[in-house]
């Protein structure tokens, strides 16, 4: 292990993190808020942790190995999580205890979305905003952002990128250098965040909300200015609008970059993951569709397919935004929805859950299974866009689905274990790990009623689940730490 | 910049590693998955896996934007098809390849040109080495010799040993004793550090010392400064491969040459193609056969097998039996450093011997020649000022006026194939040759930028 390496890059990462505290400032100026006193103190403690840090091993030369890669990426994000809740914490509107701070803070940074706020609408916008920018900045990934901006990273860049970009495949690189590809990924994450702005802010919203949802939608994150989420607003237009920029920040952003290098959007329906990313919510939206006209569910006045859309695409990507009382829709879809949340979003995107094409390798694997019973004999390698599937990332894969398995497991016990009754139990891990956000039961709108050991439970989940699991695994192997 | 270097062999692999260093997007191409996967996991580079000569192989790793293709795969064959592909369909503008076979580079003039197999710089690393190494042979006490704008100066690399009468001199002294020979210290390497001198630097123990001669001068600076005085007489080789024999060729008439090879089939091969070299069928590493040779009494003892554990071992054992000086080539980086301590006398570098003939095209600007030294620490980089027409930025400058970089030195300048003194009021003619020694690679660019002609908004805007 290289602590002076470490040291330094986390002090880096720490200096780049505390000038996020600025834009806050910004927008307690512009509102008159006089709510200056969380940011500036967020931004000198974390700013001096990281110069300390910077200090203490700037003159570190070696180069990152693929281990330290792990331990900077599971300490940033710890870090970063405790750092995010300063804000939250000194603020006297909210008036927060740490473990709820905290909580707040990694579900935004994770994108997860759940909350332990109530009253939203009555914050101050500083605070908002704050909660809003965390979950843009979680989204894409700060490492992701530090690999394009920093330079001095250099190939150990590569070894950051890796730990924090979900996915099975993750030595596809878009461009030569690392740099850029880092570059290319933020720059079409911005450009999404933009359009994503404009189009709200022409469908109605106001623009603090339109900048703001933008944030959260793009990022997949969930969180909103407003308790009622997007039934707040109750317009088709920004619905559509939402739905729109959810599915396309669901898809892998290497498609994005590749369909926008080479002007084909063609790509877009050659590539295996996202037709079945597609066929995906067609045919949970069908069911849902065809299971609330059979159990003739009643839903006063609002459009049925708008609705059900709306949360198919939100659960499916994770991102968690209501636009009604999903949770009290007949017993089986809100069940189905949670599940969605595991499988619903591409590799390289900003949404959680074990993505889209690692079940579909999984199938495949499991189809080849049964034919080979037919033919025993026969060679049929598992095969993705024409593509053979090396093997070491179709054990990749079942190790993955075997460790989120597992850990799902003994999260939901640990979530029972702190008093939970089962359902809430179960969508309350679905909920972190995935990160989603709102779950059933208990949890259904908000985390603000879970006891403190319970939030803390769901804060190591939220974190697992981001950094998919083997990365901060890792580092309660023993073997990791010998030698 | 967008460099395709094909084959991710040695050769291939410290290419790409000294170039992503410096901001080029660089694609690597391999048929091998394995070595694919390793270059990729350690150079930040993107790795593409497949036949190096197929078009759509070539197409995947990006040809179309490239600006350089460098095939230096094993296959001369596989090289020359790779440039030929490049050039037909894809119109790469330079071609650089591999290409070691005798027979090819006998018709090396009517083979390689745009009508017939297109390749712009040929690079043949045997013949480099063999080069390099009769270099270090005709200079005793030289490290390394590096020539620049068609020999008429010579860059010599020398390291100041214990008891050598220079240490606690200054620079000032060090011209008083050089009798009206002209030489210029470039630079001095110190403990990981290099030093601009001044005329009151002081020369220190195991400092390594980069001066600037002409041909003829550096011997007799050498022997005069550096007590490295006699020139060698006898020569062992031990290595019957294609460098030993073409080293045995280059100098069985100057010294007494004797190769050693451990092989009865190259030992016919080597005795028909050499007039003047003793052939000795044997093996290297046999004490009482090297004691029969007279180890003891051999000058230079140099081994040159294509396996770095035998070199290094060999010419261990020659040193330890009374060998004067014993040469080694060492391929691996794993072991360069650890041949540093002064077990070897000249370790040689094929990789870095190699890859100034590559940085030189990939340089920009007016750049005529590169040589790569300690193992890439540094840069000696020769530039053409531009004659009349297209305007340099520094053609009519007095030197003094000359902004270079931090890092960066002018050592020596070249008018009409004479070296002239670099005092600061003269005046930069179109034409000059100025070398430059470059001991922070970071200054590249803004050197590059200084004999680059002011280019037209439009073509810059293409570029």
């Amino acid at each position: 292990m290289h602590y002076n390496v470490i040291r330094r890059i986390s002090g880096l990462l720490l200096g780049l993190f505390s000038v996020t505290m600025l834009p806050p400032m910004l927008v307690a100026f512009v509102y008159d808020e006089q709510n200056y006193r969380p940011f500036v103190i967020g931004f000198l403690a974390i700013f001096l942790t990281g110069l300390a840090l910077w200090l203490s091993a700037k003159h570190a030369k070696e180069e990152l190995r693929t281990r330290d890669g792990f331990v900077i990426a599971a300490v940033f994000w710890l870090s970063l999580g405790l750092a995010g809740a300063i804000p939250f914490y000194v603020s006297t509107m909210p008036s927060l205890s740490l473990t709820d701070a905290i909580f707040e803070s990694i579900s935004g940074l994770t994108t997860t979305g759940a909350t332990v706020i109530t009253g939203l609408d009555e914050l101050p916008r500083s605070i908002l905003f704050y909660r809003q920018q965390l979950q843009w900045l979680g989204g894409m990934g700060i490492i992701v952002l530090a690999v394009a901006i920093l330079p001095m990273l250099g190939i150990g860049g590569m070894q950051l990128y890796k730990t924090e970009t979900p996915g099975p495949v993750k030595d596809a690189k878009l461009t030569p250098r690392i740099t850029e590809t880092a570059k290319a990924l933020w720059a079409i994450y911005a450009g999404l965040t933009v359009a994503c702005g404009v189009a709200y802010w022409v469908g109605g919203m106001t623009p603090f909300d339109a900048i703001t949802h933008s944030f959260s939608t793009v990022s997949i994150g969930g969180f909103s200015t407003h308790d009622a989420s997007f039934a707040f607003f109750d317009s088709s237009v920004l619905n559509y609008t939402c739905i729109s920029f959810m599915f396309i920040a669901g898809i892998n952003f290497a498609l994005h970059f590749k369909a926008a290098h080479s002007f084909n959007i063609k790509l877009y329906s050659q590539n295996g993951e996202f037709r079945a990313y597609a066929s995906i919510l067609l045919v949970h939206f069908l069911i849902i569709l065809l299971g609330l006209f059979v159990l003739r569910a009643s839903f006063g006045n609002s459009n049925i397919i708008e609705q059900t859309l709306f949360q198919v695409v939100s659960f499916a990507t994770t991102s968690g935004f209501t636009s009604t009382a999903h949770a009290n829709w007949p017993s089986f879809i809100p069940v189905l929805l949670i599940f969605m949340s595991f499988y619903g979003g591409c590799a390289g995107s900003t949404a959680g859950g074990i993505k889209v094409i690692r079940i579909v390798i999984m199938l495949k694997q499991l189809s080849k299974e049964v034919m080979h019973l037919i033919h025993p004999h026969a060679d049929m390698p598992v095969k993705l866009d024409h593509h053979v599937v090396p093997r070491t990332i179709i054990h990749a894969v079942w190790g993955f689905f075997t460790a989120y398995i597992l850990s799902f497991g003994v999260l939901m016990i640990l979530m029972m274990v702190t008093g939970m009754d089962q359902v809430t139990a179960f969508s309350a891990v679905a909920a972190t790990l995935n990160n989603l956000g709102p779950g059933l039961g208990d949890v259904s709108n908000s985390f603000a009623s879970v006891s403190d050991p319970g939030k803390w439970v769901a804060c190591f989940s939220m974190l697992l689940g981001r950094l998919e699991i083997f990365t901060l695994l890792v580092l309660f192997t023993p073997m990791f730490w010998r030698d | 910049m967008r460099i395709i270097i094909l084959g991710a062999g040695r050769v291939g692999f410290t290419v790409a590693s000294n170039l992503a260093s410096e901001n080029i997007d660089i694609v690597l191409v391999d048929k091998s998955q394995d070595v694919i996967d390793a270059a990729s996991e350690r150079l930040d580079v993107s790795v593409v896996c497949g036949n190096v000569s197929h078009p759509d192989v070539l197409e995947g790793a990006g040809i179309k934007q490239a600006d350089i293709l460098i095939a230096v795969t094993d296959s001369d064959e596989t090289n020359m098809m790779a440039c030929q592909v490049a050039h037909y369909l894809f119109d790469v503008p330079q071609k650089i390849a591999r290409v070691r076979s005798k027979s090819f580079l006998d018709y090396q003039d009517q083979l390689f040109s745009a009508n017939a197999i297109p390749i712009d710089v040929i690079i043949n690393p045997e013949n480099e080495i063999v080069n390099f190494i009769k270099q270090l042979i005709l200079h005793p006490g030289a490290q390394q010799v590096l020539s620049f704008a068609n020999d008429t100066v010579s860059l010599v690399e020398t390291k100041c040993a214990r008891g050598n009468q220079m240490i606690g001199k200054s620079l000032s002294d060090l011209s008083t004793e050089l009798h009206g020979l002209y030489a210029r210290i470039a630079s001095i390497y110190r403990s990981g550090e290099f030093i601009t001198p001044s005329y009151s630097t002081v020369i220190q123990e195991d400092d390594r010392i980069f001066f600037i001669a002409t041909p003829e001068d550096i011997q007799p600076v050498l022997s005069s400064l550096f007590n490295q005085n006699k020139p060698y007489k006898r020569l062992v080789i031990a290595g019957g491969g294609r460098i030993g024999l073409g080293l045995a060729q280059a100098l069985e008439n100057t010294l007494h040459v004797k190769i050693i090879t451990k092989s009865s089939d190259k030992v016919e091969q080597l005795s028909e193609q050499l007039d003047n070299t003793l052939v000795l069928l044997g093996d290297a590493t046999d004490e009482a056969f090297l004691l029969d040779e007279n180890i003891d009494r051999t000058d230079v003892f140099c081994t040159v097998t294509s396996d770095d554990e035998t070199n290094i071992l060999n010419s261990m054992l020659a040193k330890s039996l009374g060998a004067k000086v014993v040469m080694s080539i060492v391929d691996r980086n794993a072991y360069m450093s650890m041949v540093d301590n002064g077990s070897i006398d000249n370790a040689i570098y094929p990789q870095h011997t190699t890859i100034g003939k590559i940085l030189t095209q990939v340089r920009r600007g007016d750049i005529s020649s590169v040589h790569s030294l300690l193992r890439g620490k540094a840069e000696a980089i020769e530039a053409t000022v531009q004659d009349n027409g297209k305007k340099s930025t520094i053609a009519g400058e007095k030197i003094s006026d000359i902004k270079l970089p931090a890092g960066a030195n002018l050592i020596a300048i070249i008018r009409d194939n004479v070296s002239i003194p670099t005092k600061g009021d003269l005046v930069i003619q179109g034409g000059d040759h100025l070398i430059l020694f470059i001991s922070d690679k970071s200054s590249i660019p803004q050197v590059e930028k200084l004999f680059q002609s002011t280019k037209s908004l439009f073509s810059r805007l293409v570029s």
